[in-house]
């Protein structure tokens, strides 16, 4: 995937170049009524037109041109989930760890102990999957899609497609903290397969993955409640794949509660603005 | 007899299994409201205190300055209400709340079990504050209190103590939210807006965090800092 990228990363910029130029060549459409600025006061950018916030050309060939309507099936999961039981794996008890790994939680044990977070949770690191599925989160049903928002350790979301595609080519794929979710119905099971997952993101608390393939089994239970078995690969921290399962009951909530993750660095930290490079 | 005693319980079980399954809906007035929704419309500066006005003409002499605005936005702050949620709404229904993300920082539930405001001094402020919706016939009017000083009234500068309060309706296809907000001592007389929202495509969500300082390594002999953005480094055992 590697050497490829940057021929991919030639080709994006090509093509978006391309695309400018034809662009600037047409002939510039009237600001509509809504984007006249007030008396005194800069006109607002028209965002849908800027390169940044033009949708990105589909390098997936198996992606509909429409989304699907949204599946009655899935319509009865929408709504918030609560976890039921510990988060497995949080004792670091039962993961299939290397050697290597095991070794590295017990001195971390030893020389830290419970005084120290060493997960991204501590540094306001987005997670993306598994561990966005480890406290309560906010399942909303989209035409062709499952939109998930958390609010547990900090605002994280992820998409997950559900409209017949297939993964994206490699080569195209770029890594996310979320990675790219792709379901697919087995019977009344949803099998959400997720890759292109950052490095950056936790088997479990304080242990990185290097290459993640998640595979997650969705499933109704008969007591209505939502369970699902998490499959997942790694080939540094892993020895084999970790499977478990978790239950999630419904929750009474109206949304979920608020719980940003704020790391800011003061204004007034000189060296903190001279690195973020706010400061001449 | 034994048979129709369990044909009526295997029916009981069977909807009693259904009863559980199936989702509680949301109130039927509310999906009107739901879905993705941007707004281009201009927005009404706030009618600043020569105070406050102070403190946004000191921001952009700190742009001339230093190069760049004091904003939430640069400090990875959730500007909450009434901030975030000018242009870029995605909103959808539950039972007894609508949420509302604007943006990709900010998330908000408008609470509508009929609760009151919490009183004041039990009530810590947040970014999206404490919203109570009721229906004036098909206008949901929603009350906020309860934010955050930081949240921005204009680019940089926060507030004393906001009041929102916001009337959300649906006129053809568009939605309609006529806002109002106050603060004795920002604003010379209440900051009055309305904001009409065009219905915007469902496309993926894509991802678009504020991640600040992800690894911050020292070196033991200058004292350098360096910052890495974008994935934190891989760690190996």
């Amino acid at each position: 995937m590697r050497p490829l990228n940057q021929a991919a990363i030639l080709i994006l910029v090509l093509v978006s170049a391309a695309s400018m130029l034809a662009r600037a060549q047409q002939p510039t459409p009237p600001a509509s009524p809504a984007a006249q600025a007030a008396p005194g006061q800069e006109p607002l950018p028209d965002f849908s037109k800027l390169p940044n916030f033009a949708p990105p050309p589909e390098m997936n060939p198996t992606a509909p041109k429409a989304p699907p309507p949204v599946d009655p099936k899935l319509k009865a999961w929408d709504g918030i989930w609560t976890p039921q039981g510990p988060l497995p794996g949080a004792d670091d008890a039962g993961v299939p760890l290397t050697d290597a790994w095991q070794r590295k939680l017990a001195d971390h044990q030893a020389r830290a102990g419970a005084k120290q977070d060493r997960s991204n949770w501590s540094m306001c690191v987005p997670q993306g999957p598994p561990l966005i599925m480890s406290g309560t989160f906010d399942l909303v049903v989209r035409p062709g899609a499952i939109n998930i928002f958390t609010m547990e350790h900090g605002f994280e979301y992820r998409h997950i497609f559900v409209d017949g595609r297939e993964h994206t080519p490699e080569d195209f794929l770029f890594d996310t903290y979320g990675g790219e979710s792709v379901g697919k119905w087995q019977g009344d099971t949803l099998i959400v397969d997720t890759k292109a997952l950052y490095a950056s993101n936790e088997i479990i608390p304080g242990v990185p993955g290097s290459s993640m393939h998640v595979v997650e089994r969705y499933a109704m239970r008969p007591d209505g409640k939502l369970q699902i078995q998490f499959t997942v690969e790694d080939e540094e921290a892993l020895t084999e794949p970790w499977v478990y399962t978790r239950v999630y009951a419904r929750s009474k909530l109206p949304g979920l509660p608020e719980n940003y993750c704020i790391f800011a660095p003061k204004p007034e930290d000189p060296d903190a603005l001279k690195a973020l490079g706010a400061m001449k | 007899m034994m048979r129709l005693l369990a044909g009526v319980m295997t029916v009981a079980v069977a909807l009693g299994a259904c009863g559980r399954a199936s989702p509680p809906r949301p109130d039927v007035r509310l999906l009107a409201f739901a879905g993705k929704w941007s707004s281009r419309d201009p927005i009404v500066p706030a009618p600043l205190t020569a105070q406050w006005q102070a403190k946004l003409d000191a921001n952009h002499q700190m742009e001339k300055d230093y190069g760049e605005l004091d904003s939430n936005l640069r400090r990875c702050l959730p500007n909450g209400v009434p901030g975030a949620f000018m242009q870029e709404l995605d909103i959808w229904a539950r039972p007894n709340g609508l949420n509302i993300l604007g943006g990709r920082d900010d998330l908000r539930v408008i609470h509508l079990d009929g609760r009151k405001h919490t009183p004041p001094q039990d009530l810590q402020p947040t970014y999206q504050g404490e919203s109570i919706g009721h229906w004036e016939g098909d206008t949901l009017v929603v009350d906020t209190i309860g934010l955050m000083r930081s949240n921005e009234v204009a680019t940089g500068v926060g507030n004393v103590k906001l009041h929102v309060v916001e009337r959300f309706s649906i006129v053809g296809k568009q939605l309609k939210v006529e806002t109002r907000v106050e603060d004795p001592y920002a604003f010379t007389g209440p900051w009055i807006y309305t904001r009409l929202f065009n219905p915007a495509p469902q496309g993926a969500i894509s991802e678009l965090y504020c991640v600040q300082s992800l690894d911050r390594t020292f070196d033991a002999k200058t004292g350098a800092q360096t910052f890495r953005f974008g994935e934190r480094a891989q760690e190996k055992p």
